[in-house]
């Protein structure tokens, strides 16, 4: 169980942030642009200093070390690595590096997980491609693929479906239900794409002003909601497999 | 290739010392500054954009700048020695750290530091008549042209350079983490301002050992064969040191047939115009 209590977004008007996420659950930040999402993201990551009490289990944020941190937190907020001449194989093989030891080569078990990340993201062919040569939708399949094999206990992830096409987005949404399916691994993303998170997630919370304006089931998402917090007119239908929300605009609105 | 590289540097070592006369320890000074160098280069191979090595940037410059001036107060070659890795770790906090220069901007620097040791030179050989040529000509040798006898401080040198490659491959994995950026090394709960700083330690290590050992004739980088990253297969990186290697124990031959005054100057102009011909006109992805 990851839970928040009074925190504070560095944000001027943004009101203490308290809720809790169940472990195996998999939850989506959504709201205006500015409203705090990626902000909410980064502090719970521990990049960016934010008054109140965060807690993973019985642990205190604060109080994991740095050795500890990748067992409790994956964080992907969508940058590239700054070297673009590593293989995508290598890149992905280094997110396991915190359960190797220094100074040893990574084990057989890594590169089996290795594999079957490689596989489930459908990233076979590119394997050993240059990150810089990448196509971009595969690059951010890599990113989100990266977080993923660190195996972490939460699992924070800023816009994973930014720059996806229609598959890549059925891969990454089937594989962060995968990821959560033994019921021990959580998850938490923001999302620009209310229909992805709606498709997703178990649970939306809708960000406005720094704080969490609504908390409400995938199903509960509506035109009214969308208009009152994005100040946009949509029409909203439902998928005819699970009943979820599907967003559309009005074409030339 | 490596095999044929490692002849040719054991012929012009071996040459040097029957033929023309050089100590015996003048090679295995060459061979460690040459080595320290290589490592330089593996250092930079992480940052996937060209960086000019330790006499382009203007390291060698600035150490033999400070070199100048200890030699005024302190008239012994080993203390100066000694001393000269500081101005070394200065240089390197300075410029990468605090002033946080891109690789360009670099380049311009090294430029401006080398011309400001040239003028700076000029003027010591116009201003002052009791200037001898022979300092320069010996800093630019280092300290296998500096008397400093003995094969056991260069064998140890190169020693410790191996046990730094040794570990440098072994820490490949985490070395190439590093080279992915701040969020992709600390997200992996390693600590990257600390890592950070024991490369900017290890680049002054490296750069004063090559300045020591060889002066200004272990830097063969902008020439050398140039793979970037840290996963450099081993018959690669075997190939790599063996070239650099060679260049070193073909300069030591070199300046052993005429004046380091003359060589240095030549091989400046030759591995600058090759790294500019090289390098500037790369496009660099994110760059």
């Amino acid at each position: 169980m990851i839970e928040l209590r009074g925190v504070r977004l560095p944000m001027g008007a943004g009101g203490p942030l308290s809720f809790t996420l169940e472990t195996g659950s998999i939850t989506a930040l959504i709201g205006p642009s500015g409203s705090g999402k990626s902000l909410l993201l980064a502090a719970i990551a521990r990049r960016l200093a934010a008054p109140g009490d965060i807690r993973i289990g019985d642990r205190p944020l604060a109080r994991i070390s740095s050795r500890e941190y990748p067992l409790y937190i994956a964080y992907s907020d969508g940058s590239v690595p700054t070297d673009p001449s590593g293989t995508l194989g290598d890149y992905l093989l280094l997110a396991r590096i915190h359960l190797k030891r220094f100074l040893h080569p990574f084990g057989e078990h890594h590169v089996q997980a290795l594999d079957s990340i490689v596989d489930a993201f459908d990233l076979g062919e590119y394997r050993h491609t240059p990150l810089g040569a990448l196509p971009s939708d595969a690059l951010r399949r890599a990113l989100v693929a990266c977080a993923l094999l660190r195996d972490s206990e939460l699992l924070l992830l800023d816009d994973p479906a930014a720059g996806l096409g229609i598959r890549s987005l059925g891969i990454v949404q089937r594989a962060l239900a995968r990821h959560t399916m033994q019921g021990d691994r959580t998850v938490l993303f923001a999302s620009g794409d209310l229909s992805f998170a709606a498709q997703t997630a178990d649970r939306i919370l809708i960000m406005d002003g720094g704080r969490v304006a609504e908390d409400l089931a995938p199903e509960a998402l509506d035109a009214d909601i969308i208009r009152r917090y994005f100040n946009t007119e949509v029409l909203v239908s439902r998928n005819i497999y699970n009943g979820r929300p599907e967003v559309h605009f009005f074409p030339g609105t | 290739m490596a095999f044929a590289f490692l002849l040719a540097a054991g012929a012009f070592a071996v040459l040097s010392v029957l033929a023309l006369g050089k100590s015996p320890a003048a090679p295995l000074w060459f061979a460690s500054g040459a080595y320290a160098c290589f490592l330089l280069g593996r250092i930079d191979a992480l940052d996937p954009r060209p960086t000019p090595d330790y006499i382009h940037s203007g390291s060698a410059a600035f150490l033999t700048i400070c070199a100048l001036i200890l030699w005024r107060f302190i008239r012994m070659p080993a203390i100066v020695a000694c001393l000269l890795p500081l101005p070394a770790l200065l240089f390197e906090f300075y410029t990468r750290r605090f002033l946080a220069i891109g690789r360009r901007d670099m380049v311009s620097a090294g430029v401006a530091l080398n011309v400001i040791f040239a003028v700076l030179t000029l003027f010591l050989f116009r201003a002052d008549p009791r200037f001898d040529a022979a300092v320069i000509s010996t800093l630019f040798s280092g300290l296998a042209g500096a008397s400093i006898g003995g094969l056991a401080a260069p064998a140890v040198l190169f020693f410790i350079c191996t046990a730094a490659h040794v570990f440098t491959r072994r820490a490949a994995p985490e070395l190439a983490l590093l080279s992915y950026g701040r969020a992709h090394f600390e997200g992996a709960g390693l600590r990257y301002d600390i890592a950070r700083n024991f490369l900017l330690c290890a680049r002054a290590a490296f750069s004063a050992t090559s300045f020591l050992s060889a002066g200004w004739m272990a830097g063969t980088a902008p020439v050398g064969p140039e793979h970037r990253g840290a996963n450099i297969p081993p018959s690669r990186d075997i190939a790599a040191l063996a070239q650099y290697l060679c260049l070193a124990e073909l300069l030591l031959f070199a300046s052993a047939l005429a004046d380091p005054l003359i060589v240095v100057p030549l091989w400046f102009a030759v591995t600058g115009g090759f790294f500019l011909y090289r390098n500037f006109r790369r496009i660099f992805p994110y760059d």
